[in-house]
């Protein structure tokens, strides 16, 4: 078997050097004409091959395999931006670099700009990959502010925590299943004010790649999503600034060049929390927050070629101060600090080096209620390395190693005594390997794994752990292609979250203990993708996902002995219909998704309180012209499962153990429930209307915005509070307006 | 386009209109019966009460009028290969009950399952349904306290902190791991309020730990498998300030002594103990709720428990340097 294998990769090396004679390669960086910020996910055309591809979240691009010695006439485009059709030579066996510069659309324009149609990837093989630049979520109505976690719920497999959470389930996965990276570091804690808000500001942010499921080699530590989020460099070429005010906060940025690079500096807080009371079922929240993020980046062709070096930083702080011997407060924060490297070789090989430390504190002071002391500590020391190379038949390699240090504290006592006092560290060493077979015409696919050496848990044991993964496309026609994806995946790192709370401000992240294996998870997914006309996609796709050793509370902890988590299994399935439709200017688009989910655990089985059956979202865009856009979105989702009650009985309350009689006469009522979430609540759904203008008086650009939530007040059951009967609401109807300033 | 989004319109309109909101917050009710039982090593009778579930039109259980305690039901307890039926009597209940009348209750004079074997309960409710639980009895002579303080302060033999110990012989050592221990110190204090000397107990901590700069007290808990408990000085003191926190007047309180209890219970009393509390802060909205039985065929407790007891004198000196005076 082994010399099968390494008769393969010979003839894969031989071939590709085959291939590489008398022919070029295109490699270059589309960027901002204003800003000089690169610009992700953009088309790159080859006219005379009607062949080409898109930038990567760093604005880069490569096509390799092209014919040599010839002109071609190859076109630059990006939504929102003029396209550019440059005559470019690509001389034999070379690489031909390039910068492109594209000048954004005037404002005041009463058009849009004809972009050039979409050029379908032919072999590429991402499978349930959402790319999102933020011109695509700026349109969308906005509950107070632009969100980017609360845009999510519009991708199909996407479920959301309800109007008061920005929280998201994906494909039947539990919240803390889903990493979170802010450029290659991750996030621990990314919400504001309990989960409400994003703690990230959508201003930063440059674009977002979110995979759903079957993501390769590259990406790990979660078992069922990733966001990468890429942020901005900030200007290059001259000194800007924006602010803006919500009924929520108060945010201002500055950017500009610095001697061979460019800075970024943003700051949001809170000025009000009057708002919240709508989120808050009326509940007095006394939430004060902040986040600031800072970017520099440096790149000198004369002192480092082809480099771009950059460090940023993040912090974030979220307290909850009742101000009250006898209430509680609550503080969390992140702070992160990372540094990234980003060389491009001579031959056609990028690989970037990431440093980070991320760190996460959470804390819950009781001062003198009811409430017990509770505090998490979280350090993540982290440094990777990836690379990429790309052949002249195109196909790549892709590589990497990444190491992680993790130190977690965990203490809290229940209301039992019961306390709970963890301090663990762990060293996760990885690699992968990954070849991406993107020579033939009609087929590609990226074959690779990862092997941990190491696991978080017990200190960095020795205990193996292997993610083999596999992604396929094969176009059938030139407007349709089916795509598969397998892989195994690996997450040792849980939060102690009871999903019997539906709102639960203390979610303390922990290295899995000895006790628990790792949970690990299968995706399979599988489906079609089709641009029937430029102005018409649809995919589809169907998944079915297996978690073991999944980490559940444990609900029958009673003792302080008693282990913090068992091991459970999770299983979801479904499929999902994402279609969209241009017009001119309008834009229509659909998703529907069918899943369930069910997960087990002391023997019973049970659909977890964030599964949906149906979902369906409509997001109907409409630019007017002058200005004015406009937008609404339709979301539907089927109820979710909730426990019913199935009757009361007297039950013996033991104040005193040592009380010698309280049986004659100590009982109080207590509810006996039914199967647990056997029940469904009603059907959630909600329209939301967007009006959007855009003007420009001098050097100052504004952006006004007008939203209604819950156009026709809708009541959306949040839950039902079993001790007093009392139906509790999500947002109901709710106007809002922001403001934005450009300079 | 325009037909589209003329049809997108109508259909989301539809929709809206038309979605079942039907929400049913209970299913339906079935009826349960509920068997307490907790056997007192210590005592020569034995109780038990025996009631049924109910619904109520609302969801305020508090609104149900009928007393769901059963009266002239067959309870038998069987120990050592005997059973013995339990007696049907009423016990007056307090008076802001929420049941008019008595409690019926099922009491067995004259039996002290103590020995440590098997003990097993057997109730028939009626409709041929059986409601059974078997625990094991807790013998007092497989515990003995040894080398405990007896005063506080405690003067050098253990430090600054006073501790407690016992021990336990089984036998059969897997037994071990089914008991578990409740341990708790308590100060006895009087404090003169308009002449009268008025009786009050509080708790002490195990030990202080700094949280935001404030000092939390951390008190036992119910665990198996220990055989010690230490109450450091500081948090001794700590309450001892405590009592008298913003009164100058100091020499209104009157200590008396301060006891160590050992309450030693069964694993199906101590879990139904730690089951039946929770808690959540402000915020936080829990929709389960946990519950703990060990009745076959229904809800309920049997479990069984025996008591330790030392008295911790406190001294005068000590006593006096907080401005107190001793009993």
């Amino acid at each position: 078997m082994k010399k099968l294998i390494l008769l393969l990769l010979l003839l894969l090396f031989l071939t590709n050097i085959e291939a590489q004679s008398g022919r070029g390669t295109l490699r270059g960086f589309i960027a901002d004409s204003t800003s000089g910020e690169s610009l992700p996910f953009g088309n790159v055309l080859i006219k005379e091959l009607n062949s080409g591809t898109s930038t990567d979240q760093r604005g880069y691009f490569i096509i390799t395999s092209i014919p040599g010695n010839k002109k071609y006439n190859i076109v630059f485009s990006y939504v929102g931006y003029k396209s550019k059709e440059l005559s470019i030579y690509i001389g034999a066996n070379k690489v031909t670099d390039i910068k492109i510069i594209l000048e954004p659309v005037s404002i005041q324009l009463n058009a849009i700009e004809k972009v050039a149609s979409k050029i379908p990837k032919e072999k590429s093989t991402d499978l349930s990959l959402q790319k999102i630049v933020m011109k695509d979520l700026e349109t969308l109505p906005k509950g107070v502010e632009v969100d980017i976690f609360r845009s999510l719920q519009y991708l199909p497999g996407v479920r959301s925590g309800g109007d008061v959470s920005a929280k998201y389930y994906v494909r039947g996965g539990a919240s803390n299943q889903n990493l979170v990276l802010l450029d290659n570091s991750t996030v621990y804690h990314p919400f504001h004010a309990f989960g409400i808000f994003s703690a990230i500001d959508p201003e930063i942010i440059n674009s977002i790649e979110f995979y759903k499921g079957g993501f390769t080699s590259e990406l790990s530590g979660r078992l069922s999503s990733v966001m990468k989020i890429n942020t901005k460099d900030g200007n290059r070429n001259q000194f800007g600034g924006k602010a803006s005010a919500s009924l929520l906060s108060t945010k201002a940025l500055v950017e500009g060049p610095i001697p061979n690079g460019s800075f970024l500096l943003s700051g949001r807080r809170s000025h009000s929390t009057g708002i919240l009371k709508k989120f808050m079922n009326n509940k007095n929240a006394p939430i004060d927050f902040y986040d600031i993020a800072l970017k520099l980046n440096y790149s000198d062709d004369e002192f480092m070629k082809d480099a771009k070096f950059t460090v940023h930083g993040f912090a974030s702080g979220d307290y909850l101060r009742n101000n009250s011997p006898v209430k509680e407060d609550f503080a969390w924060s992140n702070k992160i600090i990372g540094v990234n490297y980003f060389q491009i070789s001579d031959s056609p090989l990028f690989y970037q080096i990431d440093f980070s430390v991320s760190h996460f504190d959470g804390e819950l002071n009781p001062h003198g209620s009811n409430s017990k002391a509770r505090k998490n500590t979280l350090i993540d020391i982290s440094g990777k390395m990836d690379f990429n190379y790309v052949y002249g038949s195109k196909d790549e390699l892709d590589g990497g190693f990444k190491i992680t240090e993790i130190k977690t504290n965990l203490f809290l006592e229940n209301a039992r005594r019961a306390v709970t006092d963890i301090a663990t560290k762990g060293t996760n060493i990885s690699a992968y390997l990954k070849y991406k077979l993107l020579r033939f015409d009609k087929f590609g696919a990226d074959v690779g794994t990862r092997i941990n050496l190491t696991r978080l848990g017990g200190g960095g044991s020795d205990e193996q752990f292997i993610e083999p993964r596999v992604s396929m496309t094969y176009r059938i026609l030139p407007q349709i292609a089916i795509k598969a994806a397998w892989g195994i995946y690996q997450q040792d790192l849980v939060t102690l979250s009871d999903e019997n709370e539906i709102i639960n401000l203390f979610e303390p992240w922990i290295i899995t203990p000895l006790y628990l294996k790792p949970s690990n998870a299968i995706h399979y997914v599988a489906g079609i993708e089709s641009f029937f006309t430029p102005e018409l996609e649809l995919s589809i796709e169907g998944y079915y996902k297996r978690i073991l050793n999944l980490a559940l509370i444990n609900e029958k902890k009673f003792f302080s002995i008693d282990n913090d988590l068992v091991a459970g299994t999770g299983k979801s399935y479904g499929i999902e219909v994402l279609t969209r439709y241009t017009y001119s200017r309008a834009s229509l688009t659909a998703s529907y998704s069918l899943s369930n989910t069910t997960n087990e655990v002391y023997g019973i089985s049970y659909s977890p309180r964030y599964d949906a059956k149906h979902s369906l979202n409509m997001i109907l865009e409409v630019d007017l012209g002058y200005g004015f856009t406009a937008s609404t979105t339709w979301i539907y989702n089927s109820g979710q499962p909730f426990t019913q009650i199935s009757g009361y009985y007297e039950k013996l309350a033991i104040d005193d153990v040592f009380a010698q009689n309280y049986l004659f006469d100590s009982y109080l009522p207590f509810r006996i429930l039914a199967d647990k979430n056997m029940g469904r609540l009603p059907d959630y759904h909600r329209l939301d209307f967007n009006l959007s203008k855009k003007l420009q008086l001098g050097d100052f650009k504004f952006y006004l915005d007008f939203s209604i939530i819950n156009v026709y007040d809708r009541k959306n059951i949040f839950y039902f509070d079993r001790n007093t009967g009392e139906r509790v609401d999500m947002l109901r109807f709710l106007p809002t307006a922001t403001i934005k300033v450009e300079l | 386009m325009k037909k589209s989004i003329l049809a997108s319109v109508f259909l989301l309109l539809f929709i809206s209109v038309s979605c079942d909101d039907s929400f049913e917050p209970k299913a339906d009710f079935s009826e349960k019966y509920i068997l307490n039982c907790i056997i007192n090593g210590d005592s020569t009778t034995q109780y038990a009460t025996i009631s049924k579930s109910f619904d109520v039109s609302g969801y305020d259980p508090y609104t149900n009028q009928n007393d769901p305690f059963l009266r002239n039901m067959y309870l038998e307890l069987m120990y050592k290969g005997k059973a013995y039926r339990m007696r049907d009597t009423l016990v007056s209940r307090l008076g802001d009950s929420r049941y008019p009348g008595p409690i019926p209750v099922y009491y067995l004079p004259n039996f002290t399952p103590n020995d440590g074997t098997e003990i097993k309960i057997r109730a028939y409710p009626g409709e041929g349904k059986i409601l059974s639980a078997s625990t094991r009895s807790l013998n007092p002579n497989n515990f003995y306290f040894s080398s405990s303080n007896r005063t506080i302060p405690t003067g050098n033999a253990y430090g600054s902190t006073l501790r407690f110990t016992w021990k336990e012989f089984f036998p059969d050592q897997s037994l071990n791991q089914e008991i578990f221990f409740a341990p708790d110190l308590i100060l006895v204090y009087y404090k003169v309020e308009n002449g009268v000397e008025k009786r009050h107990q509080i708790e002490f901590p195990m030990y202080l730990l700094s949280q935001e700069g404030k000092d939390v007290g951390i008190y036992p808990p119910i665990a198996n498998r220990i055989s010690t408990v230490g109450f450091e000085e500081p948090a001794i003191d700590s309450i001892m300030r405590s009592i008298s926190t913003g009164d100058p007047n100091k020499s209104n309180y009157i200590i008396d002594k301060a006891y160590f209890r050992l309450l030693i219970m069964d694993k199906y009393l101590a879990t139904y103990y730690s089951a039946q509390q929770t808690f959540l802060d402000e915020f936080s909205v829990r929709i389960n709720q946990p519950d703990f039985t060990n009745i076959d065929g229904g809800l309920g407790i049997f479990g069984a428990y025996i008591t330790k007891k030392i008295t911790v004198d406190l001294e005068k000196f000590y006593v006096d340097s907080f401005g107190y005076r001793k009993k």
